[in-house]
């Protein structure tokens, strides 16, 4: 009964894996691949592009697109700063917090998150116009869709400890407010810290909705760049510029990973 | 280091509810002090106004005659031993021990040779390096005394230590946490529910209900001499006898169901006798009184006989070597001398 319950399991984790394969894996494999190799089934290149050699498209692409990249990359670390400051107080606040303060100021944490990214951009312009020019709303936006996903990942690990006891362990020992925080809440807050903060990056890095209505000419993000790039650019520069993209974000995606397991068995059981 | 610890009329409410109500103690300098009592009775509570984890409504607290009742914990100089053992999960065994002195700034090298000498005295000295998570129950308690006495508290507060153990393990902690202590002589107050701990474990013992202290003193004191039934029943099983007193020519005495004793003071109308287990022995077959066993439990060493007098039941113990039944008749005497005589005037406090 069991086994074969265990071999159904079997069969449906490997069509599902098939799937995510032939949908995620495998186009952006193609695209990869097609900025390398720019084979003629992916389309013709411009003459310009074909002239030079197989790298000199990527510098093509960082030419072209420098400016958008660095914006990207400036507020992606903006976002994560913030989320720090703001999402480090939030996530020990829920921790700590009890009943009905702790269930408002999760949901509307979390509020953001139902709302489609084409409304709030639409709020954002309208309720502060003045901010849009110095691409200030554009991360607030951004912040709006990262800080949840960091305050989870900070509060879960908060959350795998009894916080309230060890506080009071590390000031009946001598600790004040500072050393506490600084020797044991932190460290113990890290793996969700650091986890946190490469999703907020990811989130940021990869984001479209808010940032195409927000951006200005001066503020314009990589991924809109990129969606300019797809509509009036031949394939192979899309697919550079992807391979591009992809650069920064997979490496932070596959830390993420690495972080996310040790989260739960850094400390064993709960003492 | 260890310091004179007094707690002048100390209170602490809860929602309107008195966990604490006009309690004052002191504890010497160097001394362990058991704080036993029903749950509820405020027990730790009171370690905790005095860690500073909670305020107190009234009252202060002194330590070497200096008001620390305003001081945050961290500023209190005391170690606090935690039932769970509350021990930091992201450090070694040798940074949890070393806390205290971390946080204080201690120089490297006497840092070092303290958490030495601890190892040794706690038995650690393997498990250094190891976390929390990867060392047994014990052994965290083990951790916990150590971080809590390792900068030299002037007090240190043990809430319920053994409680987590089973009772193997509690009794070989309970030795390595009692020697320690004894070493470093700390002025401690040790919170226990086990009777048993608190009379062997402190130079005093604190009995406390609902928030007041019953009875303060020695552990024999309290065994021995308890102030009001509440007392005496909450060290041990007991019957209470209240009496009529005679004058014969020598002087007071009270005829009991189960023998004629001599007792001291002066002639009162009547007086309360708590008699304990082993104030009943076997008799011989031309001395004590004939009793009916309702019920005999084997436990080893001894019987724990239920036995039926006229007008009463009561429990006894019985060797081991003198199989008896239920149902079967046995003669019994009073020992004068580990009769419990309880005072008139507690009386009243006492039936609540």
């Amino acid at each position: 009964m069991t086994h074969v319950r265990r071999r159904w399991a079997t069969i449906a984790s490997g069509v599902l894996l098939a799937v995510l394969v032939c949908l995620v894996v495998v186009p952006l494999a193609v695209v990869v691949a097609g900025s390398v190799f720019q084979p003629r089934w992916l389309g013709l290149a411009s003459e310009s592009w074909r002239s030079g050699s197989q790298t000199r498209w990527f510098s093509y692409v960082l030419d072209l697109y420098g400016r958008q990249i660095g914006h990207s990359a400036w507020l992606a670390g903006l976002v994560v700063l913030a989320c720090l400051l703001i999402g480090v107080p939030a996530a020990y606040g829920l921790a700590k917090g009890s009943g009905p303060t702790r269930r408002l100021l999760r949901s509307s944490l979390d509020a953001p998150l139902a709302v489609p990214g084409i409304a709030v951009a639409i709020a954002l312009i309208q309720t502060y116009p003045a901010a849009r020019t110095g691409g200030w709303t554009l991360a607030a936006g951004h912040l709006l869709y990262a800080l949840p996903f960091f305050v989870r990942a900070t509060g879960n690990a908060l959350a795998s400890v009894s916080l309230g006891e060890l506080e009071e362990a590390a000031a009946a020992t001598g600790a004040g407010k500072w050393e506490a925080f600084r020797r044991v809440i932190l460290p113990l807050a890290r793996p969700g810290l650091t986890a946190g903060a490469l999703m907020a990056f990811t989130i940021s890095w990869g984001e479209f909705n808010v940032s195409f209505l927000l951006a200005t000419p001066t503020t314009q993000t990589f991924p809109s760049a990129l969606y300019l790039t797809y509509t009036t650019n031949s394939f192979p520069v899309a697919a550079a510029a992807t391979a591009i993209f992809l650069a920064a974000a997979i490496p932070a995606l596959v830390l993420l990973q690495g972080i996310a397991k040790p989260e739960t068995a850094a400390f064993g059981e709960p003492a | 280091m260890s310091a004179s610890v007094e707690i002048k009329n100390l209170s602490k409410f809860f929602a309107g509810r008195g966990a604490l109500r006009d309690v004052s103690l002191k504890l010497a300098p160097g001394t362990t002090t058991t704080l036993v009592g029903p749950s509820g009775a405020g027990k730790t509570t009171l370690l905790r106004c005095l860690a500073g984890l909670v305020s107190q409504d009234a009252g202060e607290i002194l330590f070497d005659g200096s008001a620390v009742g305003m001081l945050p914990a961290e500023r209190r100089s005391v170690g606090f031993v935690f039932q769970s053992y509350a021990l930091f999960p992201h450090m070694s065994v040798r940074d949890n021990l070393a806390f205290g002195l971390d946080v204080r700034r201690v120089a490297r090298r006497q840092r070092d040779a303290r958490i030495e000498e601890l190892g040794a005295s706690l038995a650690l000295d393997g498990l250094l390096d190891r976390r929390p998570s990867e060392i047994s129950g014990g052994e965290r308690q083990r951790v916990a005394l150590g971080r809590a006495i390792a900068h030299h508290p002037a007090l240190l507060l043990l809430d319920e230590p053994l409680a987590a153990l089973d009772p193997n393990l509690a009794s070989s902690v309970r030795e390595v946490l009692l020697s320690t202590i004894r070493r470093e002589k700390t002025t401690v107050l040790w919170v226990t529910h086990d009777r048993a701990d608190a009379l062997r474990l402190g130079d005093r013992v604190v009995l406390m209900r609902d928030g007041g202290i019953e009875q303060v003193g020695l552990p024999s004191a309290l065994y021995r001499a308890p102030q009001n039934p509440f007392v005496a029943a909450f060290f041990g099983s007991g019957t209470m006898w209240r009496l009529p007193v005679s004058r014969n020519g020598r002087g007071l005495e009270v005829e009991t169901p189960l023998g004629r004793i001599a007792v001291a003071g002066n002639s009162p109308d009547t007086v309360s006798l708590w008699i304990r287990p082993e104030a009943l022995r076997p008799a011989g077959s031309s001395e004590g009184t004939s009793v009916r066993v309702a019920e005999a439990y084997y436990e080893g060493d001894r019987y724990r006989l239920r036995v039926g007098y006229e007008g009463g039941e009561t429990t006894l113990e019985w060797p081991p070597d003198l199989p008896v039944q239920a149902g079967a008749s046995i003669r019994i005497r009073l020992e004068p001398s580990l009769v419990i005589v309880l005072p008139e005037t507690s009386e009243k406090s006492a039936v609540r």
